[in-house]
């Protein structure tokens, strides 16, 4: 796995192999990676919403009527949209999750990683999860913001918060249960019960638990 | 409870109410200047309701006053940024602006309070017509997006002829839009009752309308007459008609066809009791003739741009087709163009201008490429290409690629709602390079 140096990031971006859309400076461009913009959409989890996160009460939910699995799926989260200029502050100890500015597209022969930038990262803001992009991907990366310092931190749409590095990938990546990623525009909860994992999942209500 | 001490209950009710409203998070500032001017007009409101002399006539008339305004504060509640395009009604309000500006009695310049929410079911601009001059300062124009349509920003182009209806109705723009328009659309047809009598019967008027002319005559005991008030409501609709294609090129006729033809069964009659409308064809039939006056009925890009070239063949040859009898003209291309001189004469920079072959072509194939339509790219030293696109080329592109799409190589799977949320993006994202641009 090579990871992919400026000289060929750049390459990439002008002949269309890779988007990452759009580059307002050239400092976005770095050594190996490409800076990334924080979109204009937060979402945190709701005061009022769920108690905890369980994959049986997702599981429970999912199996109930089309407005229970709906409802779970809107409710957790509270939906702000942030325009340019207008400040957001991520509290110590929350977890946030906003889109990138960019639009990307990544052909099969690329694999992204997304990790914060350690000028933010001094500040106690991490991106901590789920930082891998899949060959194939098409649209906007789904950045996890958790702030792990002691006072709030204030963000803007527009910043430079996280990075990307390419690195290649050999072999086919066509995977035969999805023949093509989906367009993504923005963040949106995930599911954590998923079919395959429904197995490992009891039935029965938890004991002390409720939604 | 006298009716004195309800009014002032009552005033302390939609004072708390309009506080209230703080509570909520409706977008940074931009309901600040909704609450201030509301505000206002109760703090004025409130000299009044002080007085203990008030007589049943004045505590009626402040009780108006108050339900007025409580219905503009229920406003406030609905403008909530994630219920509509963020990026396009920005862009609406900056093409808005100068037209809805009007001198005040101090001799300056009052700006609109532009105030987006979200609604059902239709696209609306209500300018605030009954401003009560000892109570208001500045006029508010309500732009109402219909709620389920939030992410469409092609159709959000019919925006165009709900401005020129705003526009009407401002102090400046109007007289001046009207003197320009008016006269050139008045001299055949729409003339005066008599003409407009002859034209709905004539011997080539649809058989279809002159059996619900009839049936109108039997029914009401005297003949359809398209009275004065309603012939200016018809000639209102053409002029706005005209100003939403000025203001956003092909993509205002594209959005028109869309939402308006489906509400047509028979797009060549009209509603007898309240006739405010025009029938389609007419307006459509104009608009195909403005197209080609103003040479949009032409390609942009040239043939080297191959695909995209045949994919905008395709889109103009459908947006100016003209399905409908000669009936429908009612104006001649001369009349046409001396509106559309006029009109060009007050909107100025204000008038859509089409981008190069190049640019639209570019726009085009970022979308077919499933990408938003925005210029970008890195230049030969390294330097990314910012480019400040106006919002109205995009919608542009996004409805050439739809309407156009089968000529395209390769051929896309992207439905409507992608290709508006594709177009959305791009907005957004020029909205960040232009205040990069202008930083």
């Amino acid at each position: 796995m090579n990871v992919l140096g400026r000289e060929c990031l750049i390459n990439n971006l002008r002949d269309g192999h890779l988007v990452v859309s759009p580059l307002l400076s050239e400092d976005q461009l770095g050594a190996a990676s490409i800076d990334l913009r924080m979109g204009n959409v937060v979402l945190m989890v709701r005061a009022r919403g769920s108690s905890h996160v369980d994959p049986q009460v997702a599981k429970k939910r999912a199996a109930g009527t089309a407005h229970d699995a709906a409802f779970d799926r809107h409710q957790k989260h509270e939906r702000y949209d942030i325009p340019f200029k207008s400040r957001f502050l991520l509290h110590p100890g929350s977890l946030a999750l906003v889109p990138t500015l960019e639009w990307l597209q990544l052909p099969a022969n690329l694999i992204g990683n997304v990790t914060a930038r350690s000028t933010w990262a001094r500040e106690g803001l991490s991106i901590a999860t789920a930082t891998l992009i899949e060959p194939g991907y098409q649209g906007i990366v789904t950045l996890e913001l958790a702030n792990l310092g002691q006072i709030p931190i204030a963000l803007f749409p527009g910043l430079r918060i996280a990075q990307i590095t390419f690195a290649s990938v050999t072999g086919n990546t066509q995977r035969p249960n999805r023949s093509q990623y989906d367009l993504s525009f923005e963040p949106f909860q995930g599911n954590i019960a998923k079919p395959d994992d429904l197995p490992f999942i009891p039935d029965d209500p938890p004991a002390a638990a409720t939604d | 409870m006298t009716p004195l001490e309800f009014l002032r209950e009552e005033f302390r009710n939609v004072d708390r109410a309009l506080e209230e409203t703080l509570r909520y998070d409706y977008g940074p500032e931009q309901s600040k200047d909704f609450y201030i001017e509301c505000a206002g007009r109760l703090s004025r409101i409130k000299l009044e309701v002080d007085n203990d002399g008030l007589d049943r006539q004045t505590i009626a008339a402040l009780r108006g006053d108050l339900n007025y305004i409580a219905a503009l504060i229920s406003l406030i509640e609905r403008s909530h940024l994630g219920e509509f395009s963020w990026p396009f009604a920005d862009d609406l309000r900056e093409l808005a602006k100068p037209l809805l500006r009007e001198q005040n009695l101090l001799g300056g310049q009052s700006e609109p309070i532009i105030h987006v929410v979200a609604d059902a079911p239709g696209y609306r601009i209500r300018y605030e017509d009954a401003v009560r001059s000892a109570s208001s300062r500045r006029r508010f124009t309500i732009v109402l997006f219909p709620r389920p349509l939030k992410d469409h920003v092609l159709l959000h182009a019919i925006f165009g002829h709900e401005i020129g209806h705003a526009a009407l109705e401002a102090t400046n723009a109007g007289a001046l839009l009207r003197s320009q328009a008016y006269p050139a659309l008045t001299l055949n047809v729409l003339a005066d009752e008599i003409s407009v009598d002859s034209w709905l019967n004539a011997f080539d008027s649809p058989d279809d309308l002159k059996t619900e002319l009839a049936a109108y005559h039997q029914r009401m005991g005297r003949p359809f007459r398209l009275t004065s008030d309603f012939r200016d409501s018809w000639i209102h609709e053409l002029i706005c008609d005209l100003c939403g294609l000025l203001l956003f090129g092909p993509a205002f006729l594209a959005a028109h066809r869309t939402i308006i033809e489906p509400s047509h069964p028979n797009p060549l009659k009209f509603e007898l009791t309240e006739p405010t409308h025009p029938p389609y064809a007419v307006r459509h039939k104009m608009l195909c003739q403005a197209m080609r006056l103003l040479h949009w009925h032409k390609t942009v890009t040239l043939h080297v741009e191959g695909d995209v070239h045949s994919a905008e063949l395709e889109f103009v040859s459908s947006l100016t087709r003209d399905p409908f009898p000669n009936w429908a003209k009612v104006f001649s291309e001369q009349e046409i163009d001396s509106a559309i001189h006029g009109l060009k004469s007050v909107l100025s920079e204000l008038v859509y201008a089409p981008p190069s072959s190049g640019t639209l072509a570019k726009l085009v194939r970022r979308l077919n490429r499933r990408l938003p339509p925005i210029v970008d790219g890195i230049d030969s030293i390294d330097k990314p290409i910012l480019v400040s696109t106006d919002f109205r080329q995009i919608l542009h592109a996004g409805w050439l690629f739809w309407d156009g799409r089968k000529q395209l190589e390769p051929q896309s799977e992207l439905d409507f709602l992608k290709t508006n949320r594709l177009c959305n993006q791009a907005l957004l994202q020029q909205r960040a390079i232009n205040e990069f641009l202008n930083a």
